[in-house]
């Protein structure tokens, strides 16, 4: 099959918007007994029966000790910081959402970025290692894309300069380093359960840990409501997840294993069509991660190779209706505290030339794969013509 | 009348519990409605789809302001306010010591001091009055919640803000729908916040929104929640956290807003059958309504009087084994908390008089007029026994 190109005037391959992330729903009628069940408990949040429920499933899904549940990923990582007692600096890769910094901010710290690997894409322990100072309270390892940070190294780093590590390991689901369960790394880790994820509870998260009083510093912080035992804290937040939210996470947990094999399929479709495109690399989390949940797909634009910027196969992209992740807001952020940059080039060369492909939703079937692989063929064989549409 | 009192091993006259929460339950038909279609196109559940917008445009327009913006909880809403309205550089909140028992600890979120200041002993609200002597070169902000009946001093409070140049806030969640010389809340000054915690007015589960007149502030507060980026441009604009609400809380608040006229109704019964039920009980006054102006009568308040012959603490132990989950008005309010963050103690001399004299009793839709019948009569019984029932107590 061969096609005009939508910027080249051609109709958009997809009538309507590709919707973005994983996006998987439990059934409508799966949905209305939840519901039915709420409405008759008349109980509709402050860590009731469904939250409870799901924190008990998400401990043993994970093989944690305590999981708490919070309203959404940059609260959690607010309250974190608070139960973690962290003070001064603490250290994040330069490659990573700007929410992580904002919270991070929030808690009253100073965030500090260091460089990421290029092959890895993750933080680089080396650099690491000539980071910390005598200010820096923790290290936020952030695991990307399915693949992880090497985390003896900052076990070990951690060690050595007394400081505490945790994680956020939103896309890390379900996965296992090195036959251990992610989750149990370093003091607490962070678990986006938004739509574009795994756990869908439209949006929320869940914190890790098995430390008995970390989980009870972040219960009290949460709320009064579960809080358990009241141990000291400086002060309270408001993390709770309300009963929806605990219901549709329960749900999704019953679908996870079946999505996670929607989503292999796709995943693998994509890596033969893609697999020799000249230009195109995809993301391959390392050797040691098992039970990958793939529920991302990261390619690589070389732009001298390919031909074009991912920023501009983007655009391509999306004149097909083809709504693409990208992630200038990764690294360069014009705003005065993220704006040091400069001294991580690998992590703003990864914020100007990663694309994230369409996974998910139950709509990105087979014939969509090819439709989009198909796009991106197109894009090879009219190289000069877009540039020169695109750079007027 | 002899009762049979549970905290002497009776059995509770309620077998469930009679809470002071509103706990409103919308049409689920109506909520299911509002949520099927995006469900339905299966993305964007998340939030800033269209029920949040749909939901600010109904009560921008049920609180007569400009705009709303809708928020994860109350309490970020209220971070998120005040972050956008205070004066920059500068360090203290004013508010009241007798309010939300979480109000300091929003002020050490943002790295800021609350500076407490008194309430009316009649009206439980914050005057002007009570604000003049807190305010010095420090000041960033008026935070002026309304209480839990009836309103604060909206006209001194404005009055003295403007004079001094101090951005004011008011703290809306107990004061949904009312109106002030019929103009309605939500609609006064540079913002105001409220909530949708299944306990307050509008039940959406969880939630909260501001509304504001000032367009710079709402845009602001749209950055803000959205950490700190514009949607519009998708550049980083500033400070900012994850604010924003799901899609599912905004279709039951807007469920429970179909309802609004009809529960103000069936809260007003309430109301009225607490005052007929309780009228002439010694020591016991009922913290009433104003009568000539738009009130949503969720809560019902009373203040125990000298001749009210327990402690409250007593009091509120009785009939808690009843299971009349009755509570303790603001207690205990924040000047006398151990915080573990600066703060500043104003004049304090109602709010020391106040703090252990008032009491909520069960309201809400788990409540029923032959309820509060019960309830009366047993403050009454209480009220006619106090030196029996304290003679068997242990010491």
């Amino acid at each position: 099959m061969s096609k005009q190109l939508a910027l080249l005037g051609g109709n958009p391959v997809f009538e309507k918007s590709l919707n973005q992330g994983q996006g998987y729903l439990p059934a409508w009628d799966k949905f209305t007994t939840m519901i039915d069940g709420i409405f008759t408990r008349k109980y509709y949040t402050n860590h009731g029966p469904l939250s409870q429920k799901l924190e008990k499933e998400l401990s043993y899904f994970f093989g944690v000790k305590h999981s708490i549940c919070m309203t959404n990923t940059g609260i959690g990582l607010m309250i974190a910081a608070k139960a973690l007692d962290l003070k001064g600096k603490v250290v994040m890769p330069a490659f990573s959402h700007i929410s992580l910094s904002q919270a991070v901010i929030w808690a009253g710290l100073k965030p500090i970025f260091c460089d990421v690997k290029k092959d890895t894409f993750h933080i680089d322990t080396d650099l690491l290692n000539t980071i910390i100072d005598n200010d820096t309270s923790a290290v936020l390892g952030v695991n990307l894309f399915g693949g992880t940070c090497d985390f003896e190294s900052i076990e070990n780093i951690a060690s050595k300069f007394s400081i505490k590590h945790y994680y956020l390991s939103d896309d890390a689901i379900g996965e296992q380093y090195k036959k251990n369960k992610i989750s149990n790394f370093g003091n607490l880790e962070i678990f986006s359960l938004h739509e574009s994820k795994l756990i869908n509870a439209t949006d929320a998260c869940v914190i890790t840990t098995n430390d008995d009083f970390i989980a009870a510093r972040l219960r009290n912080i949460r709320s009064s409501y579960g809080s358990g035992p009241p141990v000291p804290i400086a002060f309270t937040g408001n993390g709770r997840m309300s009963e929806v939210q605990g219901g549709m996470a329960l749900l999704s947990l019953e679908d996870s294993n079946n999505n996670i094999k929607l989503n292999r399929e796709v995943v693998e479709l994509y890596e033969s069509y893609l697999r020799n495109k000249e230009g195109i690399s995809i993301y391959e989390p390392g050797s040691f991660v098992s039970n990958r949940n793939y529920h991302r797909l990261i390619i690589k634009v070389d732009e001298s190779e390919f031909g074009i910027s991912a920023a501009k196969l983007s655009r391509i992209l999306y004149a097909e209706n083809i709504i693409v992740n990208t992630f200038t807001n990764y690294a360069l952020n014009p705003f005065l505290p993220f704006n040091s940059l400069t001294t991580a080039p690998n992590a703003l060369d990864l914020s100007q030339s990663l694309i994230e492909l369409p996974i998910g939703n139950k709509e990105i079937t087979k014939p969509a794969v090819e439709k989009i692989c198909d796009v991106i063929n197109q894009v090879v064989l009219n190289i000069n013509k877009i540039n020169n549409l695109l750079n007027d | 009348m002899k009762m049979n009192l549970a905290i002497f091993h009776g059995k509770p006259i309620f077998d469930t519990p009679k809470s002071t929460s509103n706990l409103v339950q919308p049409d689920k038909h109506k909520f299911l409605n509002y949520i099927k279609e995006i469900y339905s196109d299966r993305t964007n559940l998340s939030g800033l789809n269209k029920i949040t917008i749909e939901l600010e445009k109904r009560l921008a327009h049920e609180h007569g302001a400009d705009d709303c913006i809708m928020v994860c909880n109350g309490l970020w809403g209220i971070v998120m306010s005040i972050y956008a309205l205070r004066l920059k550089g500068k360090t203290e909140i004013i508010m009241p010591s007798l309010t939300y028992r979480r109000m300091a600890d929003i002020a050490a979120w943002l790295k800021m001091i609350p500076h407490f200041c008194d309430v009316d002993y009649d009206t439980l609200g914050v005057r002007a009055e009570h604000v003049l002597p807190c305010i010095n070169k420090n000041t960033a902000l008026i935070l002026a919640p309304h209480p839990i009946v009836n309103l604060c001093d909206i006209d001194g409070l404005i009055a003295l803000a403007e004079q001094y140049n101090i951005p004011i806030l008011f703290d809306s969640v107990e004061a949904s729908f009312s109106e002030h010389k019929g103009k309605k809340i939500g609609s006064f000054r540079d913002a105001e916040c409220f909530s949708m915690h299944a306990s307050k007015f509008l039940n959406g589960f969880e939630g909260g929104y501001i509304t504001t007149n000032n367009e710079s502030i709402a845009h602001q507060l749209r950055v803000i929640r959205n950490n700190g980026i514009n949607d519009d441009t998708g550049l980083v604009e500033g400070s900012g956290i994850d604010g924003k609400l799901i899609e599912i809380h905004a279709a039951m608040t807007l469920a429970s807003l179909d309802d609004k006229n009809e529960q103000i109704e069936r809260n007003k019964i309430r109301f009225l059958k607490y005052k007929t039920e309780l009228e002439g009980i010694e020591g016991l006054r009922l913290m009433e309504y104003s009568s000539s102006e738009k009130r949503s009568y969720k809560n019902i308040l009373v203040r125990l009087e000298k001749e009210w012959p327990l402690s409250r603490e007593l009091t509120i132990k009785i009939l808690q084994a009843e299971n009349m989950v009755v509570r303790p008005y603001y207690y205990p309010p924040l000047h006398a908390k151990k915080n573990q963050f600066p703060t500043i103690n104003g004049v304090l001399t109602n709010t020391e008089k106040l703090m252990g004299q008032l009491m909520l009793l069960p309201c809400g839709e788990f409540v029923n007029e032959k309820d509060i019948e019960i309830v009366a009569n047993y403050l009454k019984y209480i009220q006619q026994n106090a030196t029996s029932i304290t003679k068997k107590l242990p010491d």
